[in-house]
This record gives C-alpha cells, sequence and structure tokens, in this order.
C-alpha cells in the first residue's frame, strides 16, 4: 500500500539557514534546496515527509506550517517584501 | 628513584626569545606556583609510575560512564551532532554549567574535579545566555556547506567587472569596501564570548566557531572583490559606532541580538536582495554565497534571543533591558543606515547608473529599506519583543516618506 505524504510545506519567507534540513531525520531526508532559487530557499518533499514536526520549532522565521492546520497560504511578514523589489527591479528599465 | 617533587620544586620557567611584559609574565609565574601543589603532585604520581614500569589502567574502569550502554548509529547523513546526543548522557545540556574545567560533557570527570584547574573566564554558566534550540542542525549545515572564496567564485570572468562603466564600477567597489568593514565583527563579537562559555555548551562554541570562520572567508571573498575591481574605497565613521556597540554590549545575548538580529539581519536583507544590486554575474555568485551563510548566523540569533527570553525566570524585566538596549542599537543602526558610504553606491546600482541615482536609484533604496525594517521587526516578533510601537527606525527611507 503506499504511504501517505506528508502535509508540512515551507512558504516563500524561509531564509535559507537550513536548520531544518538537518533537523529532518536522516532516513526521511524530506526537505531539500530549490534548484535555481538565488534565495537557498528549502523546501519539503511530502512525499518523504512523515509528519514528525521536528523541523517546526528549529526555523527563526516561523515559515514551516502544517497545511492540514492552516490550509496552503502564502508566507506573511517581511520577508515577502522582496517581491516588493524584484517586481520594481524587473520594470526599472522600462520607464 | 629521582625526586619529581624537588624537581617540580626547582623548576624554572624555560627562558624565551620572544619578549614577554615583565609583569605579565611575572603573574604567570605566580599563578603557577600557586597551583604548583596539585599540578607538582600529578607530575610526581605520574614519574613515579613510569619509573616503576607501571601501568595504571585505571581508565579501563567505565563505572560512572554510559560506556557501552549508549550506543549510538550513524544516520544517512554519517554521524551527526544530533545522532551522538540522542542518549540523555552526551545530549543532555545542563541549565547551569556544573563547573570551569575543559573535560567533555558525558566523560568520567567529576572525580577529578578537585585535580584540575579552573578556568575563571568561563563566565557564562546560565545555558539560556547562548543557547538556541537549533544550534546543532545550524553547525552540521555549516559545516556541510563551507565554500573556497578562491576557486568558488567565477574570478576567471572578473573582466566582466573592469569593462563596468566608472560609475557603477566605484559602487560595486564602495559596497565591497563596506562589507569588508562590517564582516570582522561578526568574528570579533563571537570570538569575544567563545572563551567564556565553558566546554558543557559546546554546540555552541562550535557553532561560534563557524560563524567566525564564515565571516573570515566573507571578508576575503569583499577584499578580492573589491581590490580585483579597482581598490579598496572609503571606510563608513557611521557603521562603525553600530560596530562597537556589538563589540561593547553589556552580555552575550544582548551582542546577538544588536550582531545577528539586527545588523547580520539587515546584511542578509541586502545579500538577498543581491540579484537586483550586483552588476555582473560574478557579483551575484558571491550574494548567493554569502547569504546563505549569514542567514544561519541570523537563524542562531534569532532562536538565542527568543530561548533566553522564553527561559528568564523574569521575562517582563529580561525584555525591557531588551528594549532599553534596542533603543540605543536601532539609533545606531540608523547613523548606518543613512551613511553615504553605503546608500549611495546601492542608488547607484540599483538605479543603473549615477545619472539616475537621485530618482530611480533611490527609488530602489527606499524599497530595500522598507523591507530592512519590515524583516527586523518580524525577527523581533519572533523572539517574543514586540518592537512595533517602540522602534525607532523610520519605517519608511527618509527620502520617501
Amino acid at each position: 500500500m503506499a504511504r501517505k505524504s506528508g502535509h508540512f510545506y515551507i512558504d516563500e519567507t524561509c531564509i535559507a539557514c537550513g536548520a531544518c534540513d538537518h533537523a529532518c531525520p536522516g532516513k526521511v531526508d524530506a526537505i531539500y534546496r530549490v534548484e535555481g532559487d538565488f534565495l537557498g530557499r528549502l523546501a519539503i518533499r511530502i512525499e518523504d515527509c512523515i509528519d514528525c514536526a521536528i523541523c517546526v520549532p528549529l526555523c527563526p522565521v516561523d515559515c514551516i506550517h502544517d497545511g492540514r492546520a492552516e490550509g496552503v497560504v502564502e508566507g506573511a511578514g517581511g520577508y515577502t517584501k522582496i517581491k516588493a523589489l524584484q517586481a520594481w527591479a524587473d520594470n526599472r528599465n522600462k520607464d | 628513584m629521582a625526586n619529581l617533587g624537588r624537581g617540580v620544586t626547582d623548576l624554572k620557567l624555560t627562558p624565551s626569545d620572544i619578549p614577554l611584559a615583565g609583569d605579565d609574565l611575572a603573574r604567570f609565574e605566580t599563578s603557577f606556583e600557586h597551583t604548583k601543589e596539585v599540578w607538582g603532585e600529578l607530575l610526581e604520581e605520574n614519574g613515579n609510575r613510569l619509573q616503576k614500569g607501571n601501568l595504571s589502567l585505571h581508565w579501563m574502569n567505565t563505572e560512572g560512564s554510559a560506556w557501552n550502554k549508549s550506543r549510538v548509529k550513524p544516520s544517512s547523513r554519517g554521524l551527526t551532532l544530533m545522532d551522538i546526543n540522542r542518549p540523555d548522557v552526551y545530549g543532555t545540556v545542563p541549565k547551569i554549567a556544573p563547573h570551569r574545567k575543559f573535560a567533555s560533557r558525558g566523560s568520567i570527570r567529576d572525580q577529578y574535579l578537585n585535580r584540575m584547574p579552573d578556568v575563571s573566564d568561563y563566565t557564562i554558566m546560565d545555558r539560556d545566555e547562548v543557547w538556541a534550540d537549533n544550534v546543532e542542525t545550524l553547525y552540521e549545515e555549516a559545516v556541510a556547506r563551507q565554500w573556497k572564496a578562491t576557486t568558488d567564485v567565477p574570478w576567471d570572468e572578473y573582466e566582466d567587472i573592469v569593462k563596468l562603466p566608472e560609475d557603477i564600477r566605484l559602487a560595486s567597489a564602495q559596497v565591497a569596501t563596506f562589507l569588508t568593514e562590517v564582516e570582522f565583527v561578526a568574528a570579533d563579537m563571537p570570538a569575544k564570548w567563545l572563551y567564556h562559555i565553558p566546554q558543557d555548551f559546546l554546540e555552541v562554541k562550535m557553532f561560534m566557531v563557524t560563524q567566525m570562520m564564515d565571516e573570515a572567508r566573507h571578508q576575503e571573498v569583499f577584499r578580492k572583490r573589491a581590490i580585483i575591481g579597482g581598490g579598496l574605497l572609503h571606510a563608513s565613521p557611521g557603521f562603525e559606532w553600530a560596530l562597537k556597540v556589538i563589540l561593547e554590549a553589556p552580555n552575550h545575548t544582548m551582542g546577538s541580538f544588536m550582531l545577528n538580529l539586527l545588523a547580520e539581519g539587515m546584511v542578509l536583507t541586502i545579500f538577498r536582495s543581491g540579484e537586483m544590486i550586483a552588476p555582473t554575474q560574478l557579483d551575484k555568485e558571491i550574494f548567493r554565497l554569502t547569504l546563505q551563510d549569514e542567514a544561519r548566523h541570523v537563524s542562531y540569533g534569532v532562536m538565542q534571543v527568543k530561548n533566553y527570553l522564553d527561559k528568564h525566570p523574569d521575562r517582563a524585566a529580561a525584555t525591557e533591558e531588551l528594549h532599553r538596549f534596542a533603543d540605543i542599537a536601532e539609533q545606531v543602526m540608523l547613523t548606518t543606515l543613512t551613511e553615504p558610504t553605503v546608500i549611495e553606491p546601492l542608488a547607484v546600482l540599483l538605479g543603473g547608473g549615477i545619472k539616475y541615482a537621485e530618482t530611480k536609484g533611490l527609488d530602489g533604496v527606499a524599497k530595500l529599506w522598507d523591507m530592512l525594517i519590515s524583516e527586523y521587526l518580524q525577527r523581533c516578533d519572533r523572539v517574543g519583543l514586540d518592537r512595533h510601537a517602540r522602534c525607532t527606525l523610520p519605517r519608511t527611507a527618509p527620502w520617501a516618506a
């Protein structure tokens, strides 16, 4: 029988410190760096996640969530502001 | 049989070719004279045993240890700190360090306490002045992600820097210069406190050493970047006052707040914006590499200050003290944020040249400012220090208000 997937996810406010990565039990190893992301942010492979939640309290920006409790939502707070700078930079030479 | 006790009594310090200040040497001599009875006795016992050809083998007595009781196994990542800390005897970090010795947590040490020297400089005896719940995983991450400034940056593309317009080249060299000025304080500050942390909190000490190595590499990479791009430019007096506050903070937690949460946090914000600031791919790669190191330092600082407040027996008083410190820290940081050596080159880089610095450039820096303050307040929220009402840093850049 196929194992059920986990429910935890990392939102976009991740600062890429990696504390969660090494907290994930070795055989599970569900946390990975998103390839090509300049900010080096991490993500959870839900098919590997076992919902142990060990990673959650170690996050300095509180960006790891239980999708069952909250639903998948966009992160909020200061670390979303980079989108404004990115959008501004994309448009700065169009004027 | 030689009388080693007398030998010890007659012991003369080996003359040194290195000139030492007389007072310092005298203090050293006096100190070891005072303790000679203890270490001289050890020397005599050891010498006697060896002369008799006897072995002690007392170290084969495992009573009082966890020998063979706590087998640990490596995980798929190898043998991590978390793996070896799984047994309580090794992984339980005491709230108060039991002594000021060098001996390892979990070793057989209590029976030797009166024969070991005290390290009086180990003064941070309360775990919660330095501990963070993520310090072990951050250490593992730090060790796994070390990189080399000499070869991991595509320096063979340096001609892209040389070909930049003069104003962009100057601006990028000035940013690199200011970063060389700030990076070493993030090594000095942990270095200052490292020596005051006893061995029972070894994970914190180990993490601090990685932070120092990270900062040495950042110093290296930004110094190389400035020099290969034309040269180092101007010092930033305003920034130096913030650095001084970091080093002279009254205790480790306040220093950690100022360094890791406020200053490193702001440097992290700048590095995260590297895609928009960097004029070349080489510069983008430098920012990409350094931001992951900075993120660990911010992560430790946030969780350490949080732990300090969470565990403090008088949280209200501790919070107010931290607020008072932050009142000063924010003002000196404002001195930094308004420095021309910081704002102006960023405006030139974000605007795309000196011609656009006062228009598009300052507009971009205003967005950066917004991000700096918002992220700082978010970090304060995370540690349980609500600065929203008390923060003296303008939420909006002064020219954009």
